[in-house]
């Protein structure tokens, strides 16, 4: 569980019920209207009458439940949301399915977990995701919050002479006093070891490995020990980097000029057992309503035009000034144990 | 003894089933560590030889083995040294010292791993943060994210149990053996040295096994700080094999044979070392009358020693847990009004889905466990004390094998059986239940054992003399006079089930979360105010029942008041 | 070795030393002697000797081993038991599980100084001494309990004690071990006279082991004297019990006896008896206590006998009568086989110089 930014001390439910009152007042207010009716109205009766939904989510806490607590007080059906780190979710489901137990309806996550549960996804076309980006769907699955890597420091260990790049974190200076996820547990981290090599070459991962850095498992993991004042500095991800200022905690973070776009998915089960409810669900997480929440909720950047989450920009403006790269999971997960063997040369 | 004169099928069948229910989990692993898939595939020996091959695998038996002996050797020399001292010194504050030093059971593990953070992180920690502000620069002290500091967390965590069974040798140790070796010219030192602690060998080795079964097994503290520092350890790689990606049950089961092995090694030890030390057993000992050391000039050092341990076991940990309740965020500059908050506690107590059901889970199976140990340890110490069959024989052999096995080495053997029924249990909250129970039933029925071995057969037989069946004995004699025992037991299984995490981190699933399992997710995110607010709410379900029913029950180790 | 003095020792217990455990109580325990101390419970008797090995602390006195002052309340003298080189026998043995039987009998020698093989010389020649020879590699709870005792003894020896102290340690024998036992102890000590101090509450050990008898009562001394003299003129209606003698009666002193011992003419329900004993400047007419053994009393069929049956009882090697005369019980015993009837009259005369005076009024 990821615990969002204190000061709006997680969306709670009149804040939701708010957000979702003023998008439904928005033809009332000369706002364009949002495509409320695209969810087919015999889908919302029969999900209904199924009267639940499992969510499985790898996405933290306050955008699980922000956006579970949103969908109920919407349509009444209780979302019941099992949060785990993606690899966890994973081999949740792959030991349900191997044991024929079908609990799962939904599905937020991020690669490569999901191309390891490809073969369990329903191809859904939402009507709500229409208005999406065709680079960001596919038959099976749509992206719905996306997110930057990103280096952060401690504000008041480091003054001046803050990183801007991702050379800096060879600097010897910072040796011992910096931290990395651990590929081991996110994969993520197998993502942005590929573009560190395609921009630097093979010596970055000797140099940065020589540069001792600290592992940690998760992003808020990483960022309390920024915080904390256990590490100065970190590659982290974007979110982790706003929440955390968000807080009034001393940090703060720059986003380098090549960086990777992680990206989390919405997906329904094929053999979900309740299929109706995992569709409007689906629907819901892809819409400009539910992407606002979640993307609000955790920082993160929406893929829908309409959908509007300031704190974390939006896809259209950073792409006027980074260059975004976007990972070949099919390429990582099959490199995987010759990319963490490398890892584990260099990096103690 | 009497025996039985009909053997009563319907116990006999209680009886079997106990005795399958605490071994299938060995069969199990035993047969998942050897099978390429899942049970039912090709034998292999890959899984066994990685487990000890494979480099994380090895470095995990080293730092295993490391931590094991460290934790266990700390935690016996504070738990004999502080029974020395409160019972058989005259150090000021004495019976004080008892209680200081098993304070520690009631903290929840969490809470003691969460508080040692906060005071011996190397950036934010207390400790440090005090030691910086001294020394004028950043300075780290203490540091908890090393093998030192987990083997200090650990020993202070086993150092009561040590305590509890050391203390009470001391306590009836013979004092006619102490005085006919004085009289016979041995001083303070070469008394202790060739008479007391050779004689206290039994509760000794008893207590040596124990924390090492305990440490080696233990599950939390590697598995939190542990891994935050990557001390991989036996234990979290179980997990890791077993739960991320990618999975490798078999390597997991192979790497849990392991542990049991260790386990059930030393359980074998400790019953060849107690019987052979039948010869230890002092008649009729009073504790009164045996020698007091003086320690003169010491004795205001050693107490103030005593009370450091005491600090460090529980009351600071507790203050910081508590403190970090507070706090907007964590961090050194955090020590300030300006960054108190409720929020914390407002988030997690109200906002937070996931805190009341899995507080409802927990509270419904540490009820239901507890009850169904203790019931279930009356019966079957009830058919081994009264019957003298070979099945009471083997039940009685068979009871002590889950006191072998680590928590999670017991939760891969019932998942790696349970996996296989479809339509089973898995996946429900019977199957912890079920491994709640398993688990935890051994010491249930020591507990229930002892307490019924004190009443008098005699009792029983003027019941029957006077017409009650067998059964109505038991319900209005033998019953009523346990009961304090029983209310003791049945409020140390609650204690323990609730904050259960080993045997249940594999056996979960979404719809079964309980209070440990979301106290393990907290952690990961690494928030710390969070994970504070909810293990003192973990920290209060557990002490509530104790609070209520403290004074009513006895656990064993006063003497008889009857 | 030598003697033990013990002098002035006070010890109390409880809330305002309300219970007198000792109340200065001094004796003179000789060398080579054994002195045993003999009382019901509670008399003081483990507690002198307890004191006297270091494992009590009285409040008051002073307390000579040998020639060195072990307690000395007064000036703070406090040797530890370990320095008093005494030997202890306990009641219940208290042999050392972990250790071989060799193991517990060297126990003493080991800060001695003695080379290793001379300590095993030592021990498997008391391992002889007491009959246990070739034994010492055996553990104690192979042993039986009169076994365990020589160990216990052989322990107590090996170091050349200034004395041993003994605490009851025939009590937990049965009774025909304990007569065996008893035996043995005298046998040992006329091969080998030590210094020993022992205490118990059977009057038939005393009797047979002791050289000397101090009859101890609520922390003081009752009577001191040898076993014969205790026995046969004991000072005290309490001695008198305590030795077994069962018929106490009361008198009247009806003058001095005429003769150079100290016999008085005395009263009784059985008429006028010559009495030996404390008595002496008792002047005619005042009230005193007798005692005579049912053994020294002689009965015969009397028809003008003021005594009546009330039961006549089969002892297997004697007879006992009660019978009453007056009003008082009197018990008579005798090698007569036949039982009297219930009723029946009788008189009783005491043998010659059979009834003694005692001090109780």
């Amino acid at each position: 569980m990821t615990r969002n930014a204190f000061d709006f001390s997680a969306i709670d439910r009149r804040t939701v019920l708010q957000i979702g009152a003023a998008l439904a007042a928005g033809p009332l207010l000369g706002l364009p209207t949002l495509a409320q009716a695209a969810s087919d109205p015999k889908l919302i009766e029969a999900a209904k009458k199924e009267g639940a939904v499992s969510l499985y989510s790898s996405a933290s806490t306050g955008p699980s439940n922000a956006i579970a607590e949103a969908f109920k007080a919407k349509y009444g059906i209780p979302v019941a949301v099992y949060r785990a780190g993606s690899a966890d979710v994973a081999t949740r489901v792959q030991s349900e399915e191997a044991a024929k137990r079908y609990q799962a309806d939904a599905l937020i996550i991020e690669e490569p977990a999901l191309s390891l549960l490809l073969p369990f996804l329903a191809t859904y076309d939402s009507p709500e995701r229409a208005a999406i980006d065709a680079a960001y769907k596919a038959p099976q699955y749509t992206l719905i919050r996306m997110y930057m890597s990103q280096i952060g420091w401690n504000t008041n260990a480091v003054k001046s002479g803050a990183p801007t790049d991702w050379k800096d974190l060879l600097d010897p200076k910072w040796k011992g006093r910096f931290g990395s996820l651990d590929p081991h547990v996110t994969a993520t981290t197998l993502a942005w070891m590929v573009l560190m090599d395609k921009l630097y070459g093979p010596t970055f991962l000797q140099q940065f490995g020589a540069n001792k850095p600290k592992l940690y498992a998760s992003t808020n993991a990483m960022s309390q020990a920024i915080v904390s004042g256990e590490i100065d500095m970190g590659v982290t991800n974007s979110f982790g980097v706003i929440q955390m200022a968000d807080t009034g905690a001393p940090m703060a973070g720059v986003i380098p000029k090549n960086v990777v776009l992680y990206g989390g998915n919405v997906a329904v089960f094929a053999k979900a057992p309740h299929p109706n409810a995992a569709r409007l669900f689906c629907d819901f997480a892809c819409s400009a309503e539910g992407q606002t929440l979640i993307n609000v909720a955790g920082a993160t950047i929406p893929t829908h035009p309409q959908a509007s989450a300031p704190k974390a920009g939006s896809l259209a403006e950073w792409g006027k000034t980074r260059t975004f790269s976007q990972p070949d999971y099919k390429k990582i997960l099959a490199d995987t144990p010759a990319l963490l063997a490398e890892w584990d040369k260099h990096v103690k | 003894m009497r025996t039985l004169k009909l053997e009563r099928p319907g116990l006999a069948a209680v009886a079997a089933l106990a005795i399958v229910m605490v071994t299938y989990p060995v069969v199990f692993t035993v047969l998942r560590a050897v099978s390429k898939d899942d049970i039912g595939s090709a034998f292999t020996a890959e899984w066994l030889v990685a487990a000890v091959t494979s480099p994380r695998g090895a470095e995990a038996l080293l730092n295993t083995a490391i931590y094991t002996a460290g934790s266990s050797a700390l935690a016996m020399l504070l738990g004999v040294g502080l029974a020395f001292l409160a019972i058989r010194t005259d150090m000021p504050g004495g019976r004080f010292v008892g209680v200081l030093a098993l304070m520690p059971m009631l903290v929840p593990p969490f809470i003691l791993v969460v508080g040692w953070v906060a005071l011996a992180d190397p950036g934010a920690g207390f400790f440090n943060i005090v030691a910086s502000w001294l020394a004028g620069s950043r300075t780290t002290l203490v540091d908890v994210n090393t093998m030192p500091g987990i083997v200090w967390v650990t020993g202070l965590f086993l150092t009561p149990y040590v305590y509890l069974l050391v203390a009470a040798g001391f306590r009836n140790s013979d004092a006619t053996m102490e005085e006919a070796a004085r009289v016979s010219g041995a001083g303070p030192w070469k008394l202790l040295r060739t008479i007391i602690l050779p004689l206290q060998r039994p509760a000794l080795l008893a207590a040596l096994l124990l924390v090492v079964i305990m440490s080696a097994g233990d599950f939390i503290i590697p598995s939190t700080i542990g891994l935050k520092a990557r001390i991989y350890m036996m234990s979290s790689l179980i997990w890791q094999n077993s739960s991320s990606f990618p999975a490798r049950p078999g390597l997991a089961a192979a790497q849990a044979l392991l542990l049991v092995v260790v386990g059930l090694a030393c359980i074998f030890l400790q019953r060849r070392a107690l019987s052979r030390g039948a010869r230890f057993t002092l008649v009729g000992g009073k504790g009164s009358g045996a020698t007091v050391f003086a320690l003169g000039r010491m004795r205001y050092p050693l107490a103030a020693l005593a009370l450091v341990f005491a600090l460090c076991s529980s009351v600071f940990p507790l203050l910081a847990v508590g403190s970090m309740a507070f706090m907007k965020f964590w961090a050194p500059s955090a020590f300030s009004l300006a960054n108190l908050t409720l929020k914390n506690f407002r988030y997690v107590l109200f906002e937070y889905p996931q805190v009341w059901p899995s507080a409802q889970h927990s509270l419904l199976l540490a009820l239901l466990g507890a009850t169904a140990s203790v019931l279930l340890a009356i019966a079957l110490a009830w058919y081994v004390h009264r019957s003298r069959g070979r099945l009471a024989g083997a039940l009685e052999y068979a009871i002590v094998l889950p006191l072998g096995i680590p928590g999670i080495a017991l939760g891969i053997g019932i998942l790696s059986a349970w996996i296989l029924v479809p339509g089973g249990i898995y996946g429900t909250l019977w199957i912890l239940l079920l491994a709640y129970v398993t688990a935890h039933l051994p010491v249930a029925m020591q507990f229930v054992a002892s307490a019924l071995h004190r009443i008098h057969t005699e009792l029983e037989d003027a019941s029957r003399v006077a017409g009650r069946s067998a059964l109505g004995t038991v319900l209005r004699i033998d019953l009523p006079l346990m009961r304090p025992a029983l209310i003791g037991c049945w409020l140390l299984m609650y204690v323990v089930i609730l904050r259960e995490i080993s045997l249940v981190i594999l056996l979960y699933n979404p719809a079964t979360v309980v209070l440990s399992v979301g106290l393990m997710d907290v952690w990961s995110s690494g928030f710390y105010p969070e994970l504070a607010v909810y293990s003192l709410l973990l920290m209060v379900l557990g002490l509530l029942p104790v609070a209520l029913l403290w004074k009513f029950a006895r656990f064993g180790a006063e003497p008889e008041r009857s | 070795m030598g003697g033990v003095t013990v002098s002035g020792l006070s010890k109390a217990y409880g809330k305002d030393a309300g219970v007198r455990a000792l109340d200065d109580f001094s004796l003179e325990f000789p060398e080579g002697q054994c002195t045993v101390l003999l009382g019901p419970s509670g008399c003081g008797k483990t507690t002198v000797l307890r004191s006297i090995a270091g494992l009590i602390e009285p409040d008051a006195g002073r307390i000579v081993i040998g020639d060195a002052v072990a307690f000395d309340a007064a000036a703070g003298t406090r040797l530890p038991p370990e320095r008093r080189r005494l030997g202890m026998v306990f009641q219940s043995y208290a042999l050392w599980p972990h250790l071989t039987i060799a193991g517990n009998i060297a126990y003493p020698l080991a800060g001695s100084g003695l080379a290793k093989a001379e300590i095993a010389q030592k021990t498997e020649a008391m391992l002889e001494w007491v009959g246990l020879g070739g034994m010492g590699g055996r553990f104690v709870h192979e042993l039986s309990g009169g076994q365990q005792q020589r160990v216990s003894l052989g322990r107590a020896m090996i170091g050349k004690p200034q004395a041993i102290l003994f605490d009851e340690p025939l009590s937990n024998l049965d009774a025909r071990l304990r007569e065996r036992m008893r035996l043995e102890l005298l046998a040992l000590r006329q091969a080998a006279p030590f210094t020993s101090i022992y205490v118990t509450h059977d009057q038939l050990e005393a009797m047979t082991l002791g050289d000397r008898v101090v009859v101890m009562r609520e922390g003081r001394i009752e009577q001191v004297g040898a076993p014969e003299d205790v026995y046969r003129r004991p000072r005290t209606r309490f001695v008198a019990d305590f030795v077994g003698i069962a018929n106490v009666l009361d008198g009247t002193v009806r003058g001095a006896g005429g003769s150079s011992d100290d016999t008085v003419e005395v009263d009784t329900v059985i008429g006028a008896v010559r009495t030996r004993g404390w008595l002496g400047a008792r002047a005619p007419g005042a009230r005193c206590t007798v005692a005579v053994r049912p053994t020294l009393l002689e009965l015969r069929r009397d028809e003008q006998g003021e005594g009546r049956i009330v039961r006549s009882v089969f002892q297997g090697t004697s007879r006992l009568d009660l019978v009453d005369i007056k009003g008082t019980r009197i018990a008579v015993e005798s090698f007569a086989e036949e039982r009297q009837a219930a009723g029946t009259a009788v008189s009783v005369r005491p043998a010659p110089g059979a009834v003694f005076a005692l001090l109780d009024d």
